[in-house]
Formats: structure tokens, sequence, C-alpha cells
């Protein structure tokens, strides 16, 4: 908002990290490097059912076996009065009534819901002998029927994963006008139909789920050494399933080998283990192995949809019906149905007008592992079923895609814009973000080089996208402390929390640009529940726009303490003080902050900002290639321009993007969490999930555009972490869909798998044959 | 059952008795304290773990500590010299290659060795020879640029 402040806290420039020198070297700090000393290791055992009624554990063998110290049951767990794990109240079941999910239990103790619960937890001297101990625990299960996918858990018959959940559905939500809505589909002069899976998907951050819970002998308290996104939340939800207080948990993160929203909520195995570290007076450490991970991460996405967009003569669109069956697995996970009902459907709309729209939500249970936040969180499924039905009404309508788009754009004029969702966009320049984004991909180009393909025998395609996403998510604050000292250190301590995006160098270089001084007198604290009072954590895109506004103003109070210092000083009036380059100057006379805070000794002060919804949004184009012996797909050219307001760190907003598109692309292509119909998990490891590898990612030609910068926050930024999640996914999915148009294909689910595009070359739906003799 | 071991662990001499089971990372990580090598995967496909064993790049989740008997591990801390960074570290620094950093001692140590090795690289070349190593953060383009500007540095010096 104000171009002031953006300048004089360094927008634009891009300060190196000061993460990286230990990152590089071997130093960094995740949670297996740190030096608990004495710690004693543990071994999960997991349900191998989907779905079944434990009718005994056995664990008699196992706590006999060579160097086992302990083994819990959830019979333990629950006779000592340790609770659920919690959930995100934010809607009612379709009868009106309140959620009533199954309670998730730390350990499962008389029925498993999904294969990799886990059932009991060995603690043992090393971890190989908590891993052997496990094969001595029995388990006599009593299998029940199980469901997979969300749209079959809605039949009549399906089996039932919980009793409060009717017909398997948990929560329930709906937006729009059902009755306006039909009424315009009654007399639209063309209705584009569309079934479509968002399929499921794993975060597989590099570095897995990693915990030590430790017995602070001291102080009677336990400590928690986790990744976790959120440090603050994570405790005031796990000291509740523990039933303590909040001050008797402390929460310590250091390094996290990346996050991506599945390290935000909490998880059952941090509390069982660290009710076995105050049951043992221990510290224990554990660490998921990568099977564990994919069987236990919360995972993201998986909606199937049936979606509806009902146009006028001219492509107009009048109006859009949704039917959505979203999965979240066997429990809920404490954001699980939020991802579902609400920050998806606050952009259901899109960057389009859309007089009227009918949107029912239905969140699933299924014989699956729960699901969570994951980069984009809701949002990359409502973009996705907007730009496929705007790709296949084109098709249907003999449209350009791109005109298709332009016409039904919310103009400039309309901002701020009251959408659908009822959220307001606040800024943005959508038809400018298209123009801008066609001339970096050089659209004008496209059909000489699908030509060229052509000529070497290659299938080619375009796709489009345009994207708008949503940042902040529930509790929109941040406040931030700043301790000045007299020897010229300065302390910043937030509750958000590095991941590895580099926020830490961003708020230091715009403390240290603001002041006037080197970076290395700055130190961020992060990550410990002890030292940082409050906070809310890193997620939806926040830390800077909320977190780094938060550090503007404590930064601002800052300056202002030490004006009036220097005032005194100085013998001066405050006003007429020049603060430039670290020195407050008036006349002839100055000080240095450094001399400033020597003579007159520490400083501290804090800062707030609290923010609305803030939306970010962007235009992304790919050029797809596809080998028409081998249905291999290769992104001959990816292009773009986000809008993320006001660009703080250059490099590190375009390592964001980077970083984002390419999980997009990989959604789009290549990955895919896949369970057979007994429930088992058969994406279980890197062989079998296929994260994309260096060989086949693109170089990406993304800019951005900073016309828009945001009005509600003092920086003007909107938050850059996850649009490429968003935009990516329609623009490949469109590009590959038009290198098979010629084949009658209208639709593929991704992943867009190379046996999946060569089948459809080969034998095209009976919906497309219809088509085609049509 | 143990087997006795003498491992050079980035210049300095480690013997002692391991399991015979115990993979090289694990005593790396365990034995010489090396803890900046790190599993992503257990199955051979991340690469996080990735050394040099007697000067060639290995993933060291995939060998034995008996096998490593008599050879001379280079890892991530013995990159460094007292001059400061190595260029390949300098390099992923200058072109932000990394993000959480999960990734990147593997990945360097497999840069290393491929500029080592290969006197004329290219992107697409650069990208097929670290398709071992999984990076979740990046989208893998800022690293090319990394291992193209020390490749090319290391074409200087030579």
């Amino acid at each position: 908002m104000d171009a002031e402040i953006a300048r004089a806290v360094g927008a634009g420039s891009s300060a190196p990290r000061i993460e990286d020198a230990r990152l590089l070297t071997g130093k960094a700090r995740y949670v297996e490097n740190l030096d608990v000393s004495g710690c004693l290791f543990a071994a999960f055992l997991r349900s191998t059912h989907a779905h079944a009624c434990i009718k005994s554990i056995d664990t008699t063998r196992a706590v006999a076996a060579p160097g086992v110290v302990a083994v819990f049951t959830g019979v333990d767990l629950l006779e000592a009065g340790v609770g659920p794990l919690p959930f995100h109240e934010v809607v009612q079941r379709e009868d009106g009534g309140p959620m009533q999910p199954p309670a998730r239990l730390a350990l499962a103790s008389d029925r498993v819901r999904f294969s990799g619960e886990a059932i009991a937890l060995v603690i043992a001297q090393t971890r190989r002998a908590a891993l052997d101990a496990l094969e001595h625990i029995q388990v006599d299960y009593d299998p029940l029927p199980v469901v997979v996918r969300a749209r079959m858990a809605h039949a009549e018959d399906a089996p039932l994963v919980a009793d409060g959940a009717p017909r398997n559905v948990v929560g329930f939500m709906r937006i729009g006008d059902k009755a306006k809505t039909d009424a315009v589909f009654a007399r639209a002069a063309h209705v584009t139909r569309l079934s479509l899976t968002n399929q499921r998907l794993s975060a597989s951050p590099m570095e897995t789920r990693s915990v030590i819970a430790s017995w602070d002998r001291d102080r009677n308290r336990l400590t928690l050494f986790a990744g976790n996104q959120a440090p603050h939340m994570a405790r005031e939800q796990i000291a509740r399933c523990l039933g303590i207080p909040n001050d008797d948990l402390r929460i310590v993160v250091g390094d996290i080998g990346g996050g991506f929203g599945m390290k935000l909520v909490p998880y059952p195995e941090e509390v069982a283990l660290l009710f076995a570290a105050r049951s043992l007076k221990a510290s224990i450490r554990w660490k998921a192995d990568r099977t564990e991970s994919f069987l236990s991460d919360t995972h993201g996405r998986d909606h199937d949809t049936d979606a509806e967009m009902a146009f006028d003569r001219e492509g107009r669109i009048l109006g859009v019906r949704m039917r959505v069956w979203a999965n979240m697995g066997a429990y809920l996970s404490f954001f699980g149905i939020t991802v579902a009902t609400g920050s998806g459907n606050r952009v259901v709309s899109g960057v389009y007008r859309i007089p009227t729209l009918d949107v029912e939500v239905r969140a699933m249970l299924t014989n699956t592992a729960p699901v969570g936040p994951y980069r984009g969180a809701g949002r990359p499924e409502a973009i996705y079923r907007l730009e496929r039905l705007l790709d296949v009404g084109a098709a249907e309508l003999g449209m350009d895609p791109v005109t298709l788009r332009r016409i039904n754009l919310i103009t400039p004029d309309a901002i701020p814009y009251l959408a659908n969702s009822g959220q307001i966009y606040e800024s943005g320049n959508f038809p400018r973000i298209l123009d801008q984004a066609l001339a970096v991909a050089d659209w004008a180009g496209f059909d000489a080089r699908r030509e060229a393909a052509r000529a070497r025998g290659q299938l080619y395609g375009g796709g489009i996208c345009c994207h708008i996403d949503t940042t902040s998510g529930i509790r929109p604050f941040e406040q931030v402390g700043i301790v000045a000292n007299a020897l010229g250190r300065i302390d910043v301590f937030s509750g958000t929390q590095a991941m590895g995006q580099g926020i830490a160098t961003v708020y230091a270089s715009m403390v240290a640009t603001r002041l006037g001084i080197p970076i290395d007198h700055i130190n961020i604290v992060q990550g410990d529940t002890d030292r940082v009072p409050d906070g809310v954590g890193s997620y939806g895109s926040r830390s800077l726009f909320i977190g780094g506004s938060a550090v503007v103003q404590a930064t601002e109070a800052l300056v202002d303490v030490l004006r009036q210092r220097a005032a005194a000083v100085l013998a001066s009036n405050s006003g007429d003080l020049i603060f430039e380059a670290g020195r407050f100057a008036v006349a002839d006379r100055s000080i240095g902050i450094f001399e400033l805070l020597a003579r007159t000794g520490g400083v501290e002060a804090q800062g707030r900002h609290e923010s609305k919804f803030v939306f970010p949004n962007g235009c992304y184009v790919c050029e797809a290639e596809i080998d028409p012996e081998t249905g291999v797909v290769t992104i001959a050219r990816f292009s773009g321009v986000d809008d993320v307001g006001t660009v703080i760190h250059p490099m590190i907003v375009h390592g964001q993007v980077q970083g984002s598109i390419a999980q997009g692309i990989a959604q789009a292509l290549y990955e895919e969490v896949v369970y057979d119909d007994e429930g088992q998990l058969l994406s279980a490891s890197f062989m079998d999930y296929a994260l994309p590898r260096a060989d086949v990612l693109p170089r990406l030609s993304v800019e951005t555009d900073e016309t828009s910068i945001c009005p509600t926050n003092p920086l003007g930024a909107k938050g850059a972490g996850e649009a490429g999640c968003l935009g990516a996914p329609p623009a490949v999915v469109g590009a590959v869909m038009d290198a098979l148009a010629k084949f009658g294909v209208r639709h593929l689910d991704m992943p867009l798998t190379p046996e999946k595009i060569w089948r459809a070359m080969r034998t095209p739906t009976p919906a497309c044959r219809a088509e085609m003799r049509s | 059952m143990k087997t006795a071991v003498s491992i050079i662990v980035n210049d300095r001499r480690c013997e002692t008795e391991v399991p015979t089971t115990m993979l090289l990372v694990d005593f790396l990580r365990e034995v010489a304290g090396s803890k900046g090598t790190v599993v992503g995967c257990d199955t051979g496909q991340c690469g996080c773990c990735t050394v040099h064993v007697d000067g060639d790049a290995v993933k060291s989740c995939t060998m034995l500590t008996a096998q490593a008997d008599g050879a001379s591990i280079l890892t991530i801390e013995g990159l460094a010299s007292a001059d400061g960074m190595h260029p390949m570290q300098r390099a992923f620094h200058e072109h932000h290659a990394l993000q959480c950093g999960y990734c990147t001692a593997g990945i360097v140590m497999n840069a290393v060795d491929i500029v080592t090795k290969h006197h004329e690289l290219d992107e697409r070349t650069i990208r097929r020879l670290i398709e071992g190593n999984l990076c979740r953060c990046t989208g893998y383009s800022n690293i090319v640029d990394a291992i193209l500007e020390a490749a090319r540095e290391a074409k200087r010096g030579a």
C-alpha cells in the first residue's frame, strides 16, 4: 500500500540467504541432527488392514524382546485420559447437526479405519530393537468391508466408515443460489458437463516427519522437537489431547526439510510419543521411514467432481453448478475439512464473472489416510474444475480458449470485486495479466511451433490457465517482538516458521535495510514456543504479507523509540530528526543506532498485523509435445505472469514460483497416491510415487507484475508460495488435451501418464465416438 | 555379528567394529558423527545420502559399512577448505539452488563428481546426470544453473 515503506525495507533487492551457510556445509538443525542425549528409540506397529475391528492385541512377547523398554497400545492412552486429536469444526452435517467424525486416537484401540493407522508403540534402546520387536506383537483383526473412493463412499450400499457420518458424509456445505442457477441452466444456449477427479497427492518433503519427545526432569514438563509449521497452534492442540496446560509443553522446531502444508497439523505419533516420554520420564526419537511417510502423512487433494457450466450464445458464462465429493480419509485431520469446504471455495468462481452458482461439497469418509493441507490446499481443486470447464466449453462452442476466457474475465473497473464466494478481490488486473502472459509466452508464435513439431511427427498443443489464489488462512494475524540490546544485537521474534522458503532472510533483510545496519546484527527467532510468546505459523502463503507486515510495524515502533532517545541525546525535537543510513541527524549533529543503543541501553518494540484474505493471481501458458508412439509428454514451453503484489525479495519469490509450478506440473503429469480396492497403498515408495526428476521438468519463463499492489497491508504483498500448484495443472492438461484433440479426447484425469495417453489415442471413449459421429 | 573396519572420513581415520549389516550412511551419521549426510527414502531413490567413496559419488544407503573398509570417504562436511566454501557450494548459494536444504548435501556431492568427470557439460547432460537426486523445493533449474556455473569455473581453473 505504502510504496515508501516497501522501499524502506529494500523491496526489489535480493539479500543473500542467511540460511545457506549452515544448510550447505552439513550443519543444518533438522530434528534428526539435534543432539539430545540418552534418547530411546521408537517404532510404530501399523494396521495391515484398511478397515477392521481389533479383537485383541498381545504385546507379551514384544515386551520381553531384547532391548525393549516399553510397549504402549491405545488402551494405555485411553486409560490415562489421552483424548482424540482435535478437528476444525467449520461446517455441519448434511442434516444440519454437528459433525461427528470418528474419534482419532493417537493409537487405535478397537477399530482401524485405514491401512497404516498406528496401533502400538514400541520404545527400545535402539531403533533396530524397536523395529524387531514390532514383529512380536500379535494383532487379531476382524476385517470389515472397505471403501476407498469419495464418490463411491456416497453410494447407498457403501460400507460405513463411522456411525456419525450417514452415507459417509461427515460434513456438508452449500454455496450459491440453487433456484436461480437451475433457472439459468434451463434457458442456457449451451451447457458443458464434465466429471473429473483431482487425484490424491503426497506432499513428500525430502525430510520425512521426525520427532524427539522429551521429558524435562528439572521442570516436570514435556518438550516436542518436531518440524511443525505452526508450533503455537500445534502446542495448543497437542496439549488439549494430553490434558495438560499449554505451558507444560514446549515445541522446538529447528530446520524443516520441507513442509508444504503436510507438516502443519499435529499427528497421532507426536501425541503417542509425548505420552510415552512422560510415562517413562525419558527422551524418545522417531523418524518415519519413507513408506511410513506415504502411509501416515496427511495426503492432499482427492476430489471427485461433477461440474457444469452454462453459456449464452456468445460464450458468456451464465452459471456454474458443482457437486464435489471431497475425500477426507478415515478421520478428519485438523484442517482436512477446512481445505475442502473453506479455502478452495473462496476462489470458487476464479477470475471470472459468474452471475450465479450452485455448489455442494460433501466431505466424505473413506478407508484411506486422512487428507490435509498440501500446497494450494483447496484452491488447485477449485481452479482446475473451472479451467477444465472453459477448455471443454471452448471446444464445444467452437471458440478459442483464450477468447472465451477473455470475454468472461472480471474487468479492472469492477475491482474491488465482490465474488460469488462472498470474498472481496481487493486488487488485480486480470486482462492485463492475461495479455502479458501471452506476450511472455510468445503466443503469436504458437502455430509455427506446432507446425514445426508436426513436421517432426510429434503432437503439439497449447494450454492456458487464469488462476487466482487466496492467502492467509484462518487466524489472520501475526505479532512480532523486536529486542535491540545495548551491544547492537537485534532479535526479531515471530511465530511464523521458516521451512526452507527463506523467510528469515526476508525478515532480517527488511529490518537491516530499514535500520540501515548490516544484516548480521539481526537474529530471527522462530520455532520455539518458549522464546516466541505467541504467533500463528506459516501456511497459506501468509509469512510475508501478514508476518512481514508485523515485522514492519515492530520495526517502525522501534525506530520511534530510538528517535525519541536520539532527540534527547541531540537536544532536538524528534520531529526534526532525519533518519537515514542508520543515523539520526539534525543540522550538523547526528548519532548512529549502535552508539545510541550503547549510550541509552536496550529497546523493546512490538508490532502486529491482521489481514483479510488476499488474492494473488496470474496466468500460465504451457505448450506440450507428445510422442505419438509412446504417449510421453514433454513440456516444450512454460511461461506466465504472477501478480503477487509487491515483490520484496525477488530471488526468493521466483524460487517459490518455480517450486510450486514444479509441484503443479508433477500433479498434471506424474504423481498419484494409489490405493487398491482393499485399501492397500500401492504407491508407498519413490519407486511407485513419481516425484519428478531434473530430466523431466522444464525451464520456466515466469515473470511477476507489480502494478496491482495489495492495499490491505503496508508492504503491498499478496503471498507467493502456492500459485504454481493452482495454475500449472490446468495449463499442462489443457496443452495435452489440445494436442490430443484430433483423437476426440475431451478430458483425461491427471496424472497424464504415457499409458493413459497411449490408450486414449488408440481407444476413444464411447462418448468421444458419439461426439465424433455427431 | 560385528566387522572390523578402517575407514577415512574427511581425512580422519576411523578404526572400529561395526555390525555387519550396518549401512554406510548409518556409520557416517552415528559412528563418524557426520550428520550432514541424511536419508530421504531408504530405497536408493532420492540421493540425499550421496557421498564420495574413493572419489566416486555413491548413495551411502546402498552400501554396507563393511564394503567401505579401507576406503576414503568425503562428505559435505569435508568439502569446504580453510579458504571457505567449495566453488560448488558457493555456486549453489549464489544461484538459490537450495531451499530447505535436505537434498542439498547429496546433490552438491554428486555435482562435484559430475564436474570433476565431465569436461563438456550442457544443461541437458546435467539434468540427466542429476536425475538420481530428488529435490522437492526448487524445480531443479537453479540447481542446473549452479552446476553450469561451477563447471565453467572449474574449466577456467584447470
